[in-house]
């Protein structure tokens, strides 16, 4: 009966540390993962300004790298299997690779993760976007780089407009002598796009 | 005749329509109707010379590095420099040839302003049925070959191969502005079953091609707002579409989808 009792106290207690470990960052018991996630981040070669989604994902639960125990007091949810790819991928190499490594286990379309694409002519200057991936899609496209300044939208409180009239677009198969639409920096701005989601795609 | 180059970055359009008794046109006529389409392609190039921020040599970059006065400038530039402010002023600040770097780049209206002076020059060459068309943005004039009114087909912003909407503008201007995003975000990941704020496209018909340019220039600007400005406009109709594949369109837009121009 006592040895019963001094195992499951020995075995609750451990249980409790695990669990209490498992909220700390700084515990000794995930600190492999943790120090290897952060030298990742810091060696990263990505050109672009935001921190590697990967990296930035500093998971406060890590038992994977902990030796597992027989007993759960509270089920310890596996962190997101990318961070953890980041921490054993390769310093050195390119941010091409050290991406296509850190988000192996991502099954979305694209990999997560913020690509630039190439800067494209569009005449009356250059257009350049970053996009950004998270859980496998696209999520934000910013401008690196923009021909002509576009005022950020005011909310203008106009009146109701009852002469508007609203309509799904929809293909017509007329021919037409001229054609009106797409300008070249939209063009610019769909290459470059493709530029950067080419070096996402999974 | 007919033909198109590249040039300003963008394929340009010319069009002269020769008398339906072409029977008649001697081997001279025809040359001369060459000559001219080479007079307009030869003022667009004039135009980017003076106009274009990629050539160091243009006399818009030597403004942009100090090196011209505006006052020391030609004329044209004189004029861009006065339309721009009159615009900015008309617009409530939406129209600015002021870049985000801080560059002047007035290409929301030198090329509505250049493809209105090109029409002209075919206007004085005594041509009745012609039209340009540069980037999309199109000055007609009359009617086409066959002796119907000119037909002007808005491209699907998500399908450049395909229209949405075909317009019969008789001798008003017409421009699209549009980007496949304006700002620097397309949609909440949040929220992606939200309401898509975002417009792609914006048609302007007007008066003219410079004025329906430099509007829809500045209309766009505005967002879904802007189709309400060029509504309150008279004398000018707009067809946006947004980021959703709404349209939403004037109420007198329509006078220009039926077959009978105006």
């Amino acid at each position: 009966m006592k040895k019963l009792l001094l195992s499951s106290a020995l075995v609750i207690s451990f249980a409790f540390y695990v669990f209490i470990s498992s909220l700390r960052p700084s515990s000794a018991l995930v600190a492999t993962a943790q120090d290897a996630v952060q030298a990742s981040a810091s060696s990263s070669p990505i050109p672009t300004a935001s921190t590697p989604v990967a990296a930035a994902h500093t998971p406060p639960k890590a038992p994977v790298a902990a030796p597992a125990p027989a007993i759960k007091k509270k089920p310890l949810k596996a962190a997101p299997s990318r961070s953890l790819s980041a921490s054993a991928a390769p310093a050195s190499g390119t941010a091409g690779a050290q991406l296509a490594t850190a988000a192996q286990a991502s099954s979305g379309r694209y990999k997560d993760g913020t690509y630039t694409g190439p800067a494209t002519d569009a005449y009356f200057g250059t257009v350049q976007v970053q996009a950004t991936i998270s859980d496998g899609d696209l999520s934000n496209v910013a401008f690196l780089q923009y021909p002509s300044d576009r005022r950020t939208s005011q909310q203008i409180n106009s009146q109701a407009m009852p002469a508007l009239k609203s309509e799904a677009i929809s293909a017509q198969s007329a021919k037409v002598d001229i054609v009106s639409g797409a300008t070249q920096t939209s063009q610019a701005f769909i290459q470059s796009l493709r530029g950067a989601l080419a070096q996402a795609a999974n | 005749m007919k033909q198109t180059r590249i040039l300003m970055g963008m394929p340009i359009a010319i069009e002269i329509v020769e008398e339906l008794s072409a029977a008649n046109r001697t081997a001279a006529d025809k040359e001369q109707i060459s000559v001219d389409i080479d007079s307009v392609f030869e003022y667009f190039r004039y135009v980017d010379q003076t106009f274009s921020t990629y050539k160091d040599s243009s006399e818009i970059m030597r403004i942009n590095r100090g090196e011209l006065a505006l006052a020391e400038a030609s004329p044209d530039v004189r004029e861009i420099f006065a339309l721009a402010e009159q615009t900015k002023a008309e617009t409530d600040g939406y129209f600015d040839i002021v870049n985000r770097a801080g560059i002047y780049d007035p290409s929301g209206i030198v090329k509505g302003w250049a493809i209105r002076n090109a029409a002209g020059i075919l206007a004085k060459a005594g041509y009745a049925d012609y039209f340009v068309d540069a980037g999309g943005d199109i000055q007609a004039r009359g009617r086409n070959s066959l002796g119907k009114p000119w037909s002007v087909g808005i491209t699907d912003p998500f399908n450049e191969r395909q229209i949405v909407k075909v317009v019969h503008p008789g001798d008003r201007g017409v421009a699209t502005s549009g980007t496949y995003i304006r700002g620097q975000h397309i949609y909440d990941p949040k929220n992606k079953a939200g309401e898509i704020a975002d417009i792609v496209s914006l048609t302007v018909i007007g008066p003219d091609v410079y004025d329906a340019d430099r509007l829809a220039t500045a209309a766009f600007a505005m967002g879904k707002s802007g189709i309400d400005f060029i509504e309150k406009l008279p004398g000018f109709e707009g067809y946006l579409i947004d980021a959703g594949g709404t349209a939403t369109m004037t109420g007198g837009f329509e006078k220009f989808t039926r077959h009978a121009p105006i």
